[in-house]
């Protein structure tokens, strides 16, 4: 094999080389996307049940009854903002 | 006292509950969340602010968590806004912060929809920095309330309880909560002076600047506190239109202007004052 030859050889196997990263690349970047899209979304399982837990909470319509009146007791703990 | 400092206020549990689980959670969202802490992984991500970023697993439950605060609020409560605290000049922590600083512009705030998580991986389409602070306190209250599984857990005020606890509220006045969460979001003490201009901790994602909203204080009462602190940052955020939006999803809230005015939502007035 001459070195010319050669030479082109290599570069095919380098064109091969950067073909195959650059699709592995692109499926890594679909299924990323993928994600992104509304109605998609996947997370880990523990993150699913929070988001879960957010949104059933967030859409209660009876929240409203873990509060009742203290009638003057003193309070135990202060709600300042932080 | 039963508690300690951490995330920049005091946590506190009801006496007698076992304090070391809380102290060690609260500690281990600290470093891995602060924006305060050089080496914590929320820096490590915003470091390189666009792509591809594998997380912890405990980070992308979090961030997942905080997108769906921005799904539930139609993006008002946001981990989006990372640039636009630091722009505001919230840039260290809160005691270190010069009490009237060079006045800044305020940094636009990029859409949560840019954001999306799959399993460990966090693809950002546009240059976010991210900032969990809307709903990393809440959770790890509730968490923590988990761990011990008795008396209530407080984060500066911030609270999940398992058995009724009366609770002091802004401006006076006292609230017994029977279980769940309660949370206050306040632009009253997290305030510092930038050109002279008032600016909070409490950024609007439409503006991207500190809210001017006429509240000063948002107290809501809700199933969790992660729930309770994310409808109550929104319900702020809102303005005039908060009391009516915590009235469409069957939410208590209590809210007390900068005069002093307090009004509440119908489900506080029907649930937690006296006939």
């Amino acid at each position: 094999m001459t070195r010319i030859e050669q030479a082109r050889r290599k570069v095919r196997i380098a064109q091969y080389a950067i073909t195959v990263a650059a699709a592995a690349a692109l499926a890594a970047f679909g299924a990323a996307a993928r994600s992104s899209h509304p109605g998609s979304h996947v997370g880990s399982s523990s993150s699913a049940t929070a988001a879960q837990q957010l949104r059933t909470q967030s859409n209660s319509t009876s929240s409203g009854t873990y509060v009742s009146p203290s009638f003057g007791q003193p309070p135990q703990v202060q709600s300042g903002g932080s | 006292m039963n508690g300690f400092r951490s995330m920049g206020c005091d946590v506190v549990v009801r006496d007698g509950v076992p304090l070391a689980p809380v102290r060690r959670l609260f500690a281990e969202r600290d470093r891995r969340f602060s924006r305060f802490i050089q080496a914590s992984e929320l820096n490590r991500v915003n470091a390189a602010p666009l792509g591809v970023a594998v997380v912890s697993e405990d980070f992308a439950s979090m961030l997942s968590l905080s997108l769906d605060a921005a799904r539930a609020t139609d993006g008002l409560v946001t981990p989006c806004v990372g640039r636009a605290l630091t722009a505001a000049g919230y840039d260290r922590d809160f005691a270190l912060l010069p009490r009237d600083a060079l006045r800044l512009e305020p940094a636009a705030v990029p859409s949560y929809r840019t954001v999306s998580v799959r399993g460990r991986i966090v693809l950002r389409a546009e240059t976010v920095e991210l900032d969990l602070n809307g709903v990393v306190k809440g959770t790890t209250v509730d968490e923590a309330l988990a761990a011990v599984g008795e008396g209530w857990v407080s984060a500066g005020g911030d609270l999940a309880t398992a058995e009724p606890v009366v609770v002091g509220l802004p401006d006076g006045g006292s609230v017994t909560l029977d279980a769940g969460g309660l949370a206050t979001s306040s632009v009253a003490k997290r305030r510092w002076l930038a050109g002279g201009a008032e600016q909070s901790h409490l950024i609007d994602p439409r503006t991207g600047a500190p809210t001017r909203s006429r509240w000063r204080d948002v107290t809501v009462a809700a199933a969790s506190c992660t729930s309770a602190d994310v409808a109550a940052k929104a319900a702020l955020l809102l303005d005039s239109d908060g009391p009516d939006w915590l009235d469409e999803r069957g939410l208590a809230g209590r809210f007390v202007d900068r005069r002093g005015v307090v009004v509440f939502s119908a489900g506080w007035a029907g649930h937690a004052l006296a006939a």
